[in-house]
């Protein structure tokens, strides 16, 4: 009787200390958020020592190092919107348009095949992107475009309506998946055409999801750095034409950072971009979340096309569905088979594994990169995961509504919108100048938990939400305390979900360089082993292919190179997400959920 | 006159036969109720006098079911199943009115669809609210959203929105078991009052129900028609024993 009384003892304490760690977990989220907008600010401000608010919005000169500096930002405004409204423009209708075709019309095998493939795909680097873009869609913009250099908004806004595809199709394709059957057979029914179901129903009553992913694009392409810095020209002028040469707000944060010395002006300028950025992204996030159509307002448009042969039309609009699929899986399967080729016929053994020479990318062995992309995996994950999970468990199973929590959540969803940029600004100035890591592997490991923080959250939270009540409620019942609960139902069962988030995010660990180019990265530098000497600044893979890209594609071998550390980034990444979409439908399986 | 005529109908769900020969007649603009115990097949035959079980990809048919002297299961082009279901229209067991349209929009919603003038939408949205016996409760609200009805005034919306287009049938299945009892009423009395306008095919368990409203009463048992005849007549002295039985069970003896 007595031992059994100690036990109980125990495990109230035991868990009592697991909510104190996971409450903890959860306050480093808010933490962050305050850190990113504490520096962008504190920092920011700074530059209007230098020069007056109008200047740095309406000036277009931007010399920071004369005196007194020009700080005008306007060309890069511009060069931000025009990109990212030029590639929602493209992207959006497609996207739409192929996750109609996806959710409402497709045989069940082609809608179960190529919904992993979608998912899939937007796990492609955008430094890949990049780099197909500067190799094919530049020259064909300077040939056949009479762009002047090729490099342009155009190119720019092409490329990053590739990238934002997947996105938006996969999260509208969900949304238009679970409007109610019951909706779409009243409108049958009723003889409503296929089209007819979709304009009057399928879209209305998905309308809020359908913004949700065309808001996600729109924020990925705002904050998309490092495949529009390859390809947009990084020119400091107002682009008059979609062929000009651009330079928006991240590449030029991008651009900026690593030349300008800590501490001047132009470097305060730059967290003034940041800040830009991140208000331009929080109208985005306020702008779509009030698109939801209000119940019943009428709306007394006259039917178009009254005259028009309703059957006929839906099937034209059929077939434009059918076109916009094939127009993106034309555009990814071209990037990925476009890579797949020309690396494959690149990568050999000397690329892999060949000597390294100090301070040429081209000619040093791809093997340091390769480890140093691997070591960032690793130790960024283990933080993510070491704060996500607890955040998550917390968040699902012993957070009341309180403010804390409330404040918590908020925390997640801010983050989740912040560009990678911004957090290669914060981690330069948090943990590279302040905490004094230098650029170095850890540095960089913490800067990309902090940008994977949200996605464990997400993920884990949902993977331990969905653990059916019954078998907590059974282990309770049983006499556990939470800790056993916590260590012996939901832990096993969440572990594919888990699993799931620590994949994403090892995955966006591996193809993010813009926050790692500004916190983590040295060409030349590199003889140690990234995973022991975590204060040495590393090579990375996605790095690689971006200096090479950016500076040396002049130099003849310099291609197979870049071509090599692609395959083998993509090799990386694709793998990794093919696991975590596998892991995800295992998980879905697992609590009876239908696929 | 009969408006369908169905000659051994088949349906098989894959490999399940789900309808085994069906031979009946549905009068014109009569109540014909359908009976049987869940599963006997009573909503795949809805589903193929308004042509939504080719929306069911695995689904097959055999047989005839004749409307206005065709073979409806015939018709494969997506013209002919819609101008079918235009002429037939169906209300649902679940009241499924549009939550993110108007009330007024809701029974527009099938005039739309064929491109009728607004002006003309109006007088046929309030003669339809009319039918339906909703429009005394909605009139001054036609611009609030659909989801604000109590469920019976939703699926008197829904009747409603299926009137609007002026078919010549009405299908309904089960339409009043999300009901509670009032409701149930008033929907009874709905139909009651549109009977010699429009043929009316009412599926239903409750039998008191069936009988209350119907004219002619069909039973089906196990994807096979038991027997079908005028209601009062199947009520008081049923022809099949398996009839006989259900109808003891189900009503009480007498
Ligand atoms: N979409 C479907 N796919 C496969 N089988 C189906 C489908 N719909 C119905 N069935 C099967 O066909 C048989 C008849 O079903 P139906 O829905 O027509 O019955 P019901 O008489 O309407 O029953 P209830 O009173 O429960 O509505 C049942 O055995 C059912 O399992
Ligand atoms: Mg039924």
């Amino acid at each position: 009787m007595v031992a059994l009384r100690e036990v109980t003892v125990r495990q109230a304490q035991t868990t009592r200390r697991m909510l104190t760690s996971l409450t903890i977990a959860a306050a480093l989220s808010i933490a962050a958020v305050v850190g990113i907008y504490f520096f962008l600010t504190v920092n920011g401000v700074k530059a209007l020592q230098f020069n007056s608010l109008g200047q740095i919005l309406l000036g277009t000169t931007w010399d920071p190092e004369s005196t007194p500096p020009k700080l005008g930002l306007l060309p890069m405004i511009i060069s931000t919107l025009y990109v990212t409204a030029i590639s929602v423009a493209i992207a959006f209708p497609i996207s739409l348009l192929c996750a109609t075709y996806l959710a409402e019309f497709a045989p069940t095998f082609l809608r179960r095949t190529l919904r992993p493939a979608i998912d899939m795909l937007a796990g492609i680097p955008s430094v890949v992107y990049g780099l197909f873009g500067i190799l094919t869609l530049v020259p064909f913009a300077r040939y056949y475009l009479g762009s002047p250099s090729g490099y342009s908004v155009l190119v720019a806004g092409i490329i990053v309506a590739i990238m934002i595809l997947p996105y938006m199709t996969s999260v509208m394709m969900e949304a238009i998946r679970s409007v109610p059957r019951e909706y779409v057979e009243a409108a049958r029914g009723m003889g409503a055409t296929r089209w007819q179901v979709v304009r009057t129903v399928l879209w209305p009553a998905a309308l809020s999801g359908i913004a949700s992913g065309g808001m996600l694009g729109t924020l990925r392409a705002m904050g998309e750095t490092v495949a529009v810095a390859l390809v947009s020209g990084g020119a400091l002028m107002i682009p008059k034409s979609p062929l000009d040469p651009c330079r928006p707000l991240s590449a030029h944060i991008l651009l900026q950072a690593t030349v300008l010395p800590v501490g001047s002006p132009g470097y305060y300028a730059l967290y003034f971009a940041g800040l830009i950025l991140m208000l331009m992204v929080t109208a985005v996030i306020v702008a779509a979340h009030r698109v939801r159509r209000r119940p019943g307002r009428p709306r007394k448009r006259r039917v178009k096309g009254g005259r028009l042969n309703p059957v006929l039309v839906s099937r034209l609009m059929t077939g434009l569905m059918i076109a916009a699929g094939v127009i993106a899986a034309g555009a990814l399967v071209g990037i990925t088979g476009y890579i797949f080729v020309n690396g494959v016929r690149a990568l050999d053994w000397n690329v892999l594994f060949g000597p390294v020479h100090i301070g040429d990318p081209v000619h040093s062995a791809l093997y340091p990169a390769l480890l140093g992309t691997l070591a960032l995996m690793f130790y960024s994950t283990v933080f993510a995961v070491l704060v996500g999970v607890p955040t998550a468990l917390y968040l699902a199973h012993f957070a009341g509504e309180s403010r804390f929590t409330q404040a918590v959540r908020f925390a997640i969803d801010t983050l989740a919108g912040v560009p990678s940029i911004v957090y290669g600004l914060f981690g330069a100035t948090l943990f590279v100048v302040y905490m004094k890591m230098g650029y170095s592997v850890l540095a960089g490991a913490l800067t990309l938990a902090t940008m994977n923080l949200p996605v464990v959250v997400r993920t884990a939270e949902e993977a331990f939400r969905s653990v059916p009540r019954e078998y907590i409620e059974a282990a309770r019942g049983a006499g556990a305390s939470w800790y056993h609960v916590v260590k012996d139902v939901l832990l096993p069962m969440a572990k594919p979900g888990i699993t799931a988030g620590i994949t994403l995010s090892m995955c966006r660990a591996a193809e993010e360089a813009a926050p790692i180019i500004l916190t983590a990265v040295m060409i030349g530098l590199v003889t140690s082993n990234p995973f022991v000497h975590v204060l040495q600044p590393t090579d990375a893979l996605a790095f690689r292919i971006y200096l090479i890209a950016k500076e040396y594609l002049m130099v003849p071998e310099a291609r197979q190179v870049a071509f090599a550390a692609a395959l083998v980034l993509v090799a990386v990444t694709l793998s990794l997400n093919f696991l975590a979409i596998y892991m995800r439908d295992r998980f879905e399986r697992k609590v009876g959920r239908e696929v | 006159m009969v408006a369908f005529k169905v000659n051994d109908l088949r349906v098989y769900y894959g490999e399940k036969e789900a309808l085994k020969g069906i031979n009946l007649e549905i009068p014109e603009k009569k109540i014909t109720t359908i009976i049987g115990p869940s599963g006997c097949g009573k909503s795949t035959f809805i589903r193929c006098l308004n042509l939504m079980i080719k929306e069911i990809p695995y689904a097959r048919t055999e047989g005839v079911v004749e409307f206005d002297g065709e073979n409806i299961l015939e018709y494969e082009s997506e013209e002919e199943i819609i101008h079918h279901r235009r002429r037939v229209a169906t209300v649902f067991q679940h009241p499924n009115p549009f939550p993110w349209m108007s009330i007024y929009d809701n029974v527009a919603y099938g005039l739309r669809l064929m491109g009728m003038d607004e002006d003309e939408i109006e007088e046929r949205v309030h003669e339809a609210l009319e039918k339906a016996a909703l429009l005394d409760e909605v009139e001054d609200r036609l611009d609030d959203p659909a989801s604000a009805l109590s469920g019976g005034q939703q699926q008197r919306l829904c009747i409603a929105r299926a009137l609007a287009v002026d078919p010549d049938v009405l299908l309904m299945d089960e339409p009043t078991s999300d009901l509670d009892p009032i409701a149930t009423r008033k929907i009874e009395e709905t139909v009651l009052e549109l009977r010699g306008e429009v043929t009316i095919v009412f599926v239903t368990h409750i039998l008191p129900q069936a009988y209350r409203i119907g004219d002619y009463t069909a039973f089906f048992l196990k994807g096979e028609l038991v027997e079908a005849n005028e209601t009062k007549e199947l009520f008081n002295n049923p022809q099949d024993e398996r009839t006989q039985e259900y109808i003891e069970v189900e009503f009480g003896p007498g």
